[in-house]
């Protein structure tokens, strides 16, 4: 069984508007052995979406992330789970919502995506940025500590 | 069914018209039930079927409407995300009829509800309503009042896609303050600029606005990241009030813009001698400019080299990833990603192509939906409509259902399964008209306005009473 991993999903201002959709969602990442450990919903100030994006400063779809993000209330997730990184990643599907639909139908983005911009989902690339982006968003969270935890009780169950 | 859709007329009136919808019914089930009519109404229409507009305007008071019979003013049908409008004339009276999801007040009745609903939008005023748009979250109005123009938006404030400084955006906040959405769920009267008194057509991308006016120039508000309003490489944030964009010499000279496009994040304008101009978006050369561009900043000359010397260009429409193009001599063309209508190994196309499969068909209007589009040829009752692209679980493609390899097995409510339905529709294809349900075969009949929402196709279809045609 690979390591169990901690990573961010988010639900954007696009599809986090309406509950229905958003209640589907979290059943199908239930059902797909993904653990929700902690969610909030938030509405960004432009200051916290640039700091969220930060790597992103300078591109040229930089302005149209932030403004999305900032532009309604969003879903926040901590999803736990083995290779939760990857798992959360494969689920939402690639970032091109207008390829997904034709190429990957059965991936959220697909689904409830409207567009590349609005593409409907986030979930972090590395372990670090997992880290990184669980820290702004449940701040005073201590992932660390949590996994080490978490670690012990499945250490207890084996 | 279709007996409940029909609306007989008063001895006065010639002609009875009838909704249509392939796709999601949003008052189906609880809502459509309401009406005390045992009309069963599915949510999922994966073929092309009758709506009980009747029993819709009646449930929310407008009986006499029904009595009188309606039809849908030219323009007045605005299909969005997952709303609509219906603009109609009654008994010599306009009024709008709005349906679908209301999250952000979007239908303009003066609540925002997480149930989809509808209702009457009042509290606008003028003469005649010239055309009505809707988009994501939000709803346009644009009336004639004596000499001037009134526009109305309601909906999502955000982004200013409703064109409302004084609503949007707000001020500053506190460091102590959290961010809150800003809804107008009631029509509310936009400011027109005073060299813009007078507009003659609304178009809507996602997230933005444009107005074109009687003298040709353009006007928008909302969304401009990717540069949807043209106003140079200046100005790539949003747009909280209309703001004129400069138009190229070449453009003016011809006396303006005589029609104006947006779609998703592209934006396009076409002259009276048909010439193409767009802007936005370009990132699967949608905006037809034989490559991709992320970010187009002014109107910009398509690449017009694929059509034939003696054709001029009557219509271009945008779906997001791709465009269509229509000529006066019924060709339709496309170029970008996805809803190309080219067929299976054709999915991305950077230069403009035709589509054989609708050559001599007499195609007369093109309609292009996110990620679909729709062909219509207006031929009397010869008359028809084609679709081809993404469908969604609802079938909005109405090309109807797939043979299910399997015997239907009722679910635990006992409820029959949804249909199961081509996802991907890779040509244009012809649908059938419900004119069988309708009791109209063989009849005198048209198709009025024809719209492609996120959630739903919609159209009109009106008959003419033989008996009292002159």
């Amino acid at each position: 069984m690979s390591p169990t991993q901690l990573t961010l999903g988010i639900i954007k201002p696009s599809v986090a508007a309406t509950q229905a959709p958003v209640q589907e969602i979290l059943k199908t990442i239930k059902a797909s052995g993904l653990e929700i450990v902690r969610s909030k919903r938030i509405f960004w100030k432009a200051a916290d979406a640039e700091q969220f994006y930060a790597e992103h400063a300078g591109r040229f779809y930089f302005p149209r992330l932030v403004q999305h993000a900032t532009s309604g209330p969003f879903v926040a997730l901590a999803l736990h789970g083995p290779d939760a990184i990857k798992h959360w990643r494969s689920l939402i599907g690639p970032t091109h919502v207008y390829k997904g639909q034709w190429n990957n139908p059965e991936t959220l983005r697909a689904r409830y995506g409207l567009s590349d911009t609005r593409n409907g989902f986030h979930g972090s690339d590395s372990p670090e940025s997992a880290r990184k982006e669980l820290a702004q968003i449940f701040e005073g969270w201590d992932v660390d500590w949590w996994m080490e935890q978490q670690g012990k009780e499945q250490g207890r169950h084996l | 069914m279709a007996s409940q859709s029909l609306v007989r007329p008063t001895k006065a009136s010639r002609t009875l018209s009838h909704l249509l919808l392939a796709g999601c019914n949003p008052l189906s089930p609880p809502l459509a039930y309401t009406s005390g009519t045992s009309a069963r109404q599915s949510p999922s229409n994966p073929s092309i079927t009758p709506v009980p507009l009747s029993n819709w305007l009646g449930s929310v008071g407008r009986a006499d409407d029904v009595a009188h019979g309606w039809r849908l003013l030219p323009g007045g049908l605005a299909a969005g995300l997952a709303h609509a409008l219906l603009a109609y004339k009654s008994a010599g009276s306009d009024r709008v009829f709005a349906v679908g999801r209301n999250e952000a007040g979007q239908l303009g009745i003066g609540f925002a509800s997480q149930e989809e609903t509808r209702g009457m939008v009042e509290g606008f005023g003028g003469d005649a309503v010239l055309q009505a748009a809707a988009s994501s979250q939000s709803s346009y109005l644009l009336l004639r009042k004596q000499d001037s123009s009134a526009l109305y938006s309601f909906g999502n404030l955000s982004r200013g896609r409703l064109g409302q400084p004084a609503f949007y955006p707000p001020r500053e906040l506190e460091p102590h303050e959290e961010p809150i959405l800003h809804l107008l769920s009631q029509a509310t009267e936009v400011r027109l600029p005073p060299e813009l008194s007078r507009a003659k057509a609304l178009t809507t991308g996602f997230e933005h606005l444009l107005v074109l006016s009687e003298s040709g120039e353009i006007w928008g508000t909302g969304c401009n990241t990717d540069g949807q309003l043209g106003l140079g490489e200046g100005v790539l944030e949003d747009v909280y009030q209309l703001t004129q964009m400069q138009l190229p010499k070449e453009v003016v000279s011809e006396g303006g813009a005589a029609q104006v496009r947006a779609g998703a994040d592209t934006s396009a304008l076409i002259t009276a001698s048909g010439k193409v101009w767009t802007w936005g978006n370009s990132e699967y050369a949608q905006a037809l400019h034989g490559r991709k561009i992320d970010q187009i900043h002014v109107p910009t000359p398509i690449d017009d080299s694929f059509l034939p010397s003696s054709r001029r260009i009557v219509d271009y429409r945008c779906g997001g990833s791709f465009a269509l193009v229509l000529d006066d001599k019924g060709s339709v063309y496309s170029a970008g990603y996805g809803a190309l209508g080219l067929g299976p190994k054709t999915l991305e196309s950077q230069i403009v192509r035709r589509l054989d499969t609708l050559e001599d068909r007499g195609i007369t209007r093109i309609r292009a939906g996110w990620g679909w589009a729709t062909a219509v040829r207006d031929d009397g009752n010869r008359s028809s409509i084609f679709s081809w692209g993404l469908n969604n679980q609802h079938g909005r493609l109405g090309v109807g259902a797939l043979a299910r390899s399997s015997l239907p097995s009722p679910n635990a409510s006992g409820a029959p399964p949804p249909p199961q339905v081509p996802m991907h529709v890779y040509e244009p294809t012809e649908l059938v008209l419900p004119l069988k349900e309708l009791g109209i075969e063989g009849r005198e009949w048209e198709l009025g306005e024809v719209e492609c929402g996120q959630d739903a196709l919609w159209a009109e279809l009106t008959e003419f009473d033989p008996e009292e045609e002159d």
